[in-house]
């Protein structure tokens, strides 16, 4: 089979042999019976388009990006759950999805990010004057000024210490997951945003 | 998680831990503290002088 370039193809509407090349190109790791019958059940799905009067390069767009269908026969989906899916996106593009994301950022969504930022600020201030009065104590001790009370002074600098300690692990697991979950969000977002709402 | 955000978080979990202890402790060392001071003021000589004040004024 003569595989063509993807830069060629980049962007381009595809017909049905195209398709079907830069698919099995996609599908090249996965056993052979597999690609057979992947390959079929497309060939199957561009007749069956054609024969209701679609243009190829119609049906080769609803498919998508060969890459992402390879993938995802790759992650073991079968060409009907994929079929439910291309038919969800359809679905989704009729502004529900859009709107849900509008809503949901203005009543919830950006509000509860503004809340979880405003306790890691509010987490680096309590370190910052924490470790200011640690300061102050240890100084105060240098210099001689705590005397009397020096017993509980070095119980409130250990304490003191320990909850440095605690807000820095606080400070640097917050600041990770924070990332970490925020481009999570974005990502569902944007897939709400582009599908809608669906089970997936 | 990776195993070292498990480590972070038990060992933040130990510190807050001793943070509770030892708070508890400063609390208690200064009241003992404050307490011994109470005890050695001179509360009798405070408040003493000010009664006796107050019922020289009354006669």
């Amino acid at each position: 089979m003569r595989y063509l370039s993807e830069e060629k193809l980049e962007g381009k509407p595809m017909n049905k042999t195209e398709y079907l090349n830069r698919l099995s190109n996609e599908l090249g790791h996965m056993p052979y019976g597999d690609v057979k019958d992947i390959m079929q059940s497309i060939e199957e799905h561009f007749d069956a388009g054609v024969s209701e009067g679609r243009s190829e390069a119609e049906i080769a767009e609803s498919l998508g990006d060969p890459k992402e269908l390879a993938n995802e026969f790759k992650d073991g989906a079968k060409f009907n759950q994929i079929m439910k899916r291309r038919k969800k996106v359809d679905g989704g593009r009729d502004g529900t999805g859009r709107i849900f994301v509008v809503v949901f950022n203005i009543f919830v969504g950006v509000g509860m990010w503004l809340v979880l930022l405003a306790a890691i600020i509010a987490a680096l201030c309590i370190l910052g004057v924490d470790l200011g009065i640690i300061g102050v104590i240890v100084a105060s001790m240098i210099m001689g000024k705590i005397t009397e009370f020096i017993v509980p002074f070095i119980f409130l600098l250990l304490t003191l210490i320990c909850v440095a300690i605690f807000l820095v692990i606080l400070l640097i697991l917050g600041i990770k997951y924070y990332g970490k979950g925020l481009k999570a969000y974005i990502r569902w977002n944007r897939h709400v945003w582009n599908y809608g709402l669906g089970e997936d | 998680m990776s195993k070292g955000d498990i480590k972070l978080l038990i060992t933040g979990a130990i510190a807050l831990f001793l943070a509770c202890f030892l708070g508890i402790i400063t609390l208690i060392t200064f009241a003992i503290k404050l307490g011994g001071k109470a005890m050695e003021y001179d509360w009798k000589g405070a408040f003493g002088n000010s009664c006796a004040t107050s019922a020289s004024i009354e006669d």
